[in-house]
């Protein structure tokens, strides 16, 4: 196939009982500072009566948008989408502004001080192009997140996308975010 | 999830500063236009303090950056997507302006420079440079005024920020300010100025200022309306300063002590002027006190929109 790959995520929430492995994989994986988070966990309002109770979580990070805010607002051209839709960050370029913080509905920047840059998940590019597969997925023993190529109809992610019923966070912000949930 | 405050008092100060510095130049570039003899000292004062606080301003951006060594990356490229990319272009362009005009009106005895053994002079035909880069420099200005309020309107992702209406207000602030500037120093030099000199400059200032707070009463208050008939994230948005955590700041700070108070203050030194054609009262402790008003209220709006905005979003 010669068509241009374009990057990904499903997650299904109600397999998430928030153990965080998601979490510290990412943050050992990508050396991410202390304090600091490139993915975290919503935990929801209990639901239901006693004893019939329920607790939602929802995992959260970077959409990758289609249109990514934090790509239109940067002042210095730092932050890019990559042609198989990862967006990224060019390090050298970044001067730490943090409009790109501000601009992100999802509030999935940091800032990294030590480097003085605003980083942010890079779908763990490093080892996507190796063949593997994100840091968050391999630790999760609920199997959350499905990753892949949503070009690909016959992938995984896109089966899944085609199965069940999905939604995006904040479209109104028009963002185009490729973060998909699973309704239900 | 709480999220951290990206923007915090460096980027109050540089937006209200900034402001400032494009308002006096304007106001000095149009006083200057009008060519009353009268009103020449005020021109000078606006043109000699615009680079100043513009200066202090880049200096406290400069190091809010987490890499204030890379800012030279700005210039090496440009985004017009970005407001910050048009921003600094617009302020590399405006500092450049301002500061050659400030020389154009430095007094007769600073016309020769001393930089280490070498002395620059400045041009003789001061007058036509004066006009010349003023009328440059005023869109620049008016530009870079807007720009302050376009910097956080342009966000979606704050629904308190996201609306036209905050670029207007910001400019009109700013103008509104910087007329605060030209009274306060005119006041305070009153003694060097003849009495027709000051009553002409007190009579264009309070003028202009009540025409331009009025202007900043019915921008807020659409503002108000504006955001509370919106989206659902644009009026939860408005909470925080109807009965939020900005409520006495906007209301107390910004809205009465920086603009109504001063707006009555100002229309009764008018008052004898506008009934009677008498001369105004032009009392100098009220000069001083709507001055220093407008001023306190224009530090507040910015302080208010940067941390608000910052509060707002679309939730988790």
């Amino acid at each position: 196939m010669s068509q241009k790959k374009k990057y990904g995520m499903l997650i299904d929430a109600s397999r998430c009982f928030n153990c965080k492995a998601c979490i510290v994989a990412c943050q050992a994986e990508n050396n991410v500072p202390l304090g600091k988070r490139r993915n975290w966990i919503v935990e929801g309002k209990l639901r239901g009566r006693y004893p019939n109770l329920g607790l939602d979580f929802e995992p959260n990070q970077c959409n990758h948008c289609d249109n990514p805010h934090c790509e239109r607002v940067c002042p210095t051209g730092a932050t890019y989408t990559n042609e198989d839709g990862i967006v990224l960050v060019n390090y050298d370029k970044c001067i730490g502004c943090r409009f790109c913080m501000l601009a992100c509905p999802y509030d999935a920047r940091y800032v990294d001080e030590e480097r003085g840059v605003n980083d942010k998940c890079t779908y763990c590019s490093h080892r996507v192009y190796q063949g593997r597969k994100p840091a968050c997925l391999d630790t999760c023993p609920g199997k959350v997140r499905i990753f892949g190529d949503l070009n690909d109809p016959e992938s995984e992610i896109s089966r899944k996308i085609a199965a069940h019923k999905t939604r995006v966070k904040h479209a109104e912000a028009g963002t185009k975010p490729r973060l998909y949930y699973i309704v239900g | 999830m709480e999220h951290e405050v990206s923007w915090g008092i460096p980027i109050v100060i540089y937006l209200y500063f900034g402001g400032l510095s494009a308002g006096t130049f304007v106001l000095s570039a149009f006083l200057y236009y009008l060519r009353d003899e009268r009103l020449s000292k005020l021109a000078a004062a606006g043109a000699i303090f615009s680079p100043i606080p513009l200066y202090i301003g880049l200096v406290m951006l400069l190091f809010d950056l987490a890499s204030p060594m890379k800012f030279w990356r700005l210039f090496t490229t440009f985004q017009w997507t970005s407001p910050m990319s048009i921003g600094s272009w617009l302020l590399l362009l405006f500092s450049g302006v301002t500061t050659l005009h400030a020389l154009m009106w430095l007094p007769e005895k600073y016309s020769k420079i001393k930089l280490g053994k070498k002395v620059f002079s400045l041009p003789k035909n001061k007058e036509k440079l004066k006009g010349f880069l003023g009328a440059i420099g005023f869109p620049i200005g008016i530009a870079v005024g807007i720009y302050t309020g376009v910097l956080l309107g342009a966000v979606p992702a704050r629904p308190f920020w996201n609306t036209p209406m905050v670029a207007m207000l910001f400019l009109v602030s700013a103008l509104s300010t910087s007329t605060a500037i030209l009274l306060f120093i005119s006041n305070w030099q009153s003694s060097k100025m003849t009495g027709e000199a000051f009553h002409r400059a007190r009579k264009i200032l309070y003028s202009a200022d009540v025409i331009l707070i009025l202007f900043e009463i019915f921008l807020v208050i659409p503002y108000i309306l504006h955001n509370t008939l919106s989206t659902a994230s644009q009026a939860a948005s408005l909470e925080l300063i109807l009965g939020g955590e900005f409520t006495n700041l906007f209301w107390i700070w910004f809205f009465a002590i920086g603009l109504v108070a001063p707006l009555i203050i100002e229309t009764i030194d008018l008052i004898p002027e506008i009934a009677r054609r008498q001369k105004p009262l032009h009392i100098k402790f009220f000069g001083y006190v709507s001055a220093v008003l407008v001023l306190i209220g224009g530090f507040f709006l910015r302080y208010v929109f940067v941390y608000a905005g910052q509060a707002s979003g679309f939730g988790v």
